[in-house]
């Protein structure tokens, strides 16, 4: 393995998150907390040993094959998130490293499961880089690196192990303009919301930070009720953005290269949408004695549907307290995710619509062995290797889940409890139920059940594959 | 630049390969899936698994805004057909592949004017042609010819009997009447522009400029082998070894061609000159070669399917003791391989046809300053030569080039003026309207203002 490179873009990750806390530490000096000086410490530290660790591994690097993109994933999102911690432990507002870690894991992966539990008792500096650490965990921190500083060669395995869905169909020839192209589309998307919020009458501070939750398909309040407290104009906006967000990102570029009829073609996109419409449907009549209103009740569900599918984890009501029915349906949506390449976790609905589709033609192959049949994944039919990958995927997914569950289990919560909670985790969500619901904080859980939830995060956000290189034996 | 490759077999991959190292543009088409996994996996590009004369696909690979479109499928039909697609749909330059016998010179010209191809390659007649300028110069490894035939490049050896080995770059000017400039050095895999303190040792390839006329006096001093190879054996008449000996005997020379195969032996029978005899016979078997006088040789060319045949057969031929042993190897493992264990001359398909392209895209590419002109790779392309018309914009314009501060790894190794040739020292001057060569390794030169500090 070439350690060079791998530590190589490390370095160059803790430059470049050293940049990011720049715009924290503007925010805490306007309001003047005393968070700026946590934050400028960090700061210091990361600047200090990325330049460092750069000089030492300035070689004419080789280049990273698969095992070194691998590496590089996963190796940078922990560093990531030990350096993102230590300003919540230097100003003492999470004194426990442990939990400032769970926190941030859970904001660059896009959980937006939190442990605190008085949030509005915080700074703004560090509210601000909290939900800004999910804006740039979104579409992924080594894109960004990728998209301005120079890269080795073979880079779009760095890329891919990060972002595994735009592989799958590159649409520029080089990785450095087609990071560039999704960064550009994702600050347009997440600037046209924040402009829709303050239309809302939401003061600019709270429109930043919701937007990049939402952009990120993150999750984090800055109020303990999460979004109820805004008026009904502002859920819509973002329960609509939430959506938007969990869409391939191909698919806004090819509207922006005006090609329509592929974006018609798209069964990924019409299940998505299917799915969220199916199940706000549902929900809407299940809970309706709930509500007064008719359209409260389709905004709650939809608000709900649309979070949790997207898996973003914002919430306008305390959905625990609803009928058995609608939080089945909803535990059901935090399996499906959004679609690949968007910055949405869970399986994701374009694996979703290519194991119905393996599924469905192996019935049919069973019933007439000589039947010829094919998956078909936005207008193209995809080849046996790749559906295989799909289903050995789903197979690795269901067992980080269960292994999850069994070492959170040590814990004196219910069933319902622990298993959401891990669903919930390793899916980037944030909320489960019963013990830990949108309305409660993860903050009872022990240190040693918090790491493994951060570790079932990561695995989540970086579709566990760059996380086994932890575990893989040396050659 | 934005270059649209289609049709990604070993000629294509190699072109590709040396145009990532550009830093163009690119899109690969091919039919394979498995090729187009793994180039996209290699190299940053972006790939398209389809025919190369799909139009939607071409569509889909922005066709239409391309500089350059190479087609390099094994199809001269398919090659022909996308280039005329490309071109039409708004691809500025085309470069097709076009192999066919069937298609001489005649028949390509119409086909290049008719369907607006700006450049036809035929990677055979390429070989050939590297093929017979190495047995010219037979002490040589490897000779390049620059601004139309005024200047030679020839790579060698120096052993340990080479009187170069131990001098100065500086002392050599002055010891011989000859001019000539060593111009690139490759020592333990690195390649090296000499200054006038290099010292030269045992086991260098060393590349030495000098005009043609010259090119073989200086050989004779260097006490380099200097009888152009007469007697020549061919193993395997493939398509090469067709354009190869009827190039040869019509200069003159004895060719002899080995197949094993009965029917191509009369095929061959029928389209060679006279003057070549083809003898029908295993080219591995060594009894067959010794018996056909193999110990007489001037030069063995093993041109056979094979990589591993060809090795073989060479090495056996040098245990002949025949002066010039060519071989033709396809896998860039063994290339580098056969040549450390003492095949010095290997020549393959795919890196004569990319040096082509490579040049071509350059010249494309540049519009601005002084133009390159041509461009040659020399040492295994660890090292380029330029060549750049003088535009009056370089700044340093009659500026003596001892005086020059110039870039490490740059050379200025010819000038043309006005029809004359100069071996530039450090007296020498550049003007406005002439024709300078530069040798450049790890560099990238598109501006001859670039060579300057």
């Amino acid at each position: 393995m070439n350690v060079k490179v791998i530590i190589n873009t490390m370095a160059k990750v803790m430059l470049i998150e050293a940049a990011l806390m720049v715009l924290p530490l503007a925010v805490g000096f306007i309001y003047g907390e005393d968070c700026v000086s946590s934050i400028a410490i960090t700061i210091a530290i990361a600047v200090v040993l990325g330049f460092v660790l750069q000089k030492l591994t300035k070689t004419n690097t080789k280049g990273a094959y698969i095992k070194e993109g691998f590496a590089i994933a996963c190796l940078s999102w922990i560093v990531m998130s030990a350096i993102g911690a230590l300003p919540f432990v230097f100003a003492k507002e999470i004194p426990n490293f442990i939990d400032a870690f769970f926190e941030v894991v859970s904001g660059f992966t896009t959980t937006g499961a939190s442990i605190l539990t008085d949030v509005e008792a915080m700074s703004h500096g560090l509210l601000f880089w909290r939900s800004f650490t999910h804006w740039v965990g979104g579409m992924g921190i080594l894109v960004f690196v990728m998209a301005i500083i120079e890269n080795p060669d073979r880079s779009i395995n760095i890329m891919r192990a990060e972002m595994p869905g735009h592989a799958l169909d590159k649409f520029t020839s080089k990785s450095k303009t087609m990071a560039k192209t999704l960064y550009y589309l994702y600050l347009a998307i997440t600037g046209l919301e924040i402009v829709f919020l303050l239309l809302g009458g939401m003061p600019l501070f709270d429109s930043l930070v919701t937007a990049f939750g939402t952009a990120g398909t993150g999750g984090f309040g800055i109020k303990a009720d999460s979004i109820a407290s805004y008026n009904a104009y502002c859920q819509w906006v973002v329960g609509i953005f939430m959506l938007l967000f969990g869409v391939n990102f191909n698919i806004y570029y090819l509207l922006v290269i005006k090609k329509f009829k592929n974006v018609l073609e798209s069964n990924e996109l019409w299940t998505y949408i299917g799915i969220a419409v199916g199940a706000t449907i549902i929900i809407s009549i299940n809970i309706a004695p709930l509500y007064g209103s008719l359209s409260e009740t389709v905004r709650t569900a939809f608000f709900q549907v649309s979070s949790i599918s997207t898996t973003t984890g914002f919430a306008t009501t305390n959905f625990d307290v609803w009928p058995q029915l609608s939080k089945c349906v909803l535990f059901l949506l935090m399996f499906s995710g959004g679609c690949l390449g968007s910055t949405a976790g869970g399986i994701k609905v374009t694996r979703i619509v290519v194991l119905f589709q393996t599924l469905k033609n192996d019935v049919k192959r069973r019933i007439n062995p000589r039947s010829v049949h094919n998956v078909r994944l936005n207008g193209k039919t995809i080849d046996a290797s790749e559906e295989k990958n799909v289903s050995s995927y789903l197979a690795l997914y269901v067992f980080v889940l269960i292994i999850t569950t069994l070492l959170i289990s040590f814990e004196p919560f219910d069933f319902e409890s622990n298993i959401t909670a891990a669903v919930s985790c390793f899916n980037n969500i944030g909320p489960a139920f019963a013990a830990f619901g949108p309305t409660s904080s993860y903050a009872a859980y022990s240190g040693f059940s918090k790491l493994v939830l951060s570790f079932a995060m990561l695995a989540g956000r970086l579709e566990i594959y760059p996380l086994l290189v932890l575990f893989a034996r040396k050659k | 630049m934005k270059i649209v490759i289609a049709g990604c077999g070993k000629i294509g991959t190699a072109i590709l390969k040396r145009l990532v190292k550009e830093d163009h543009d690119i899109v690969v088409m091919d039919h394979n899936p498995e090729i187009i996994a793994n180039v996209m996996e290699s190299y940053d590009v972006m790939g398209i698994c389809t025919s190369s004369t799909d139009c939607a696909s071409l569509r889909d690979a922005n066709v239409g805004d391309a500089e350059l479109f190479i087609a390099t499928t094994d199809s001269d039909e398919h090659n022909m057909l996308s280039c005329l697609f490309a071109k039409r749909m708004g691809a500025k330059y085309t470069v097709a592949r076009i192999r066919d016998k069937a298609n001489n010179n005649e028949n390509l010209k119409f086909i290049k004017d008719q369907l607006d191809i700006s450049m036809v390659i035929n990677p055979e007649i390429l070989m050939a042609k590297s093929i017979h300028r190495m047995l010219r110069v037979p002490a040589a490894v490897k000779v390049e010819s620059f601004a139309r035939g005024r200047f030679e490049v020839t790579e060698l050896n120096l052993k340990e009997d080479n009187i170069l080995v131990g001098k100065k770059v500086s002392q050599l000017r002055s010891v011989e009447n000859v001019p000539f400039l060593v111009c690139a050095v490759l020592r333990d895999k690195e390649t090296i522009i000499p200054n006038g303190e290099f010292v030269l040792q045992t086991g260098d390839r060393i590349g030495i400029i000098a005009e043609p006329s010259d090119m073989q006096k200086l050989l004779a001093k260097f006490n380099l082998v200097n009888k152009s190879a007469k007697n020549i054996y061919i193993a395997g008449a493939s398509r090469i070894a067709e354009y190869l000996s009827g190039e040869l005997a019509q200069f003159g020379n004895d060719v002899t061609v080995i197949e094993m195969n009965e029917d191509r032996c009369n095929e061959f029978r029928d389209l060679s000159p006279r003057s070549v005899s083809v003898i029908c016979g295993d080219a591995t078997n060594h009894d067959i070669l010794l018996e056909e006088g193999i110990d007489k040789a001037d030069g063995f060319i093993s041109l056979l399917k094979r990589d591993e045949e060809n090795i073989l057969t060479s090495f056996f031929a040098a245990s002949r003791e025949v002066p010039v042993v060519i071989t033709k190897v396809n896998s860039d493992g063994f290339e580098d391989t056969t040549q450390r264990l003492g095949l010095e001359r290997i020549v393959s398909t795919k890196d004569v046809t990319a040096d082509l392209i490579i040049q071509y895209a350059r010249a494309l590419q540049n519009t601005v300053g002084s133009k390159i002109d041509t461009l040659y790779s020399l040492m295994d392309s660890s090292a380029e030569a330029l060549e750049f018309i003088v535009s009056k914009n370089f700044e340093k314009l009659n500026v003596p080039i001892k005086e020059l501060a110039l870039q490490d790894g740059v050379l200025v190794a010819g000038i043309i003026r006005n029809n004359k040739n100069i071996i530039p020292g450090g007296n020498d001057v550049i003007l406005e309207g002439d024709r300078v060569i530069v040798i450049s390794s790890g560099k990238k030169l598109l501006d001859l203002s670039e060579i300057l500090k």
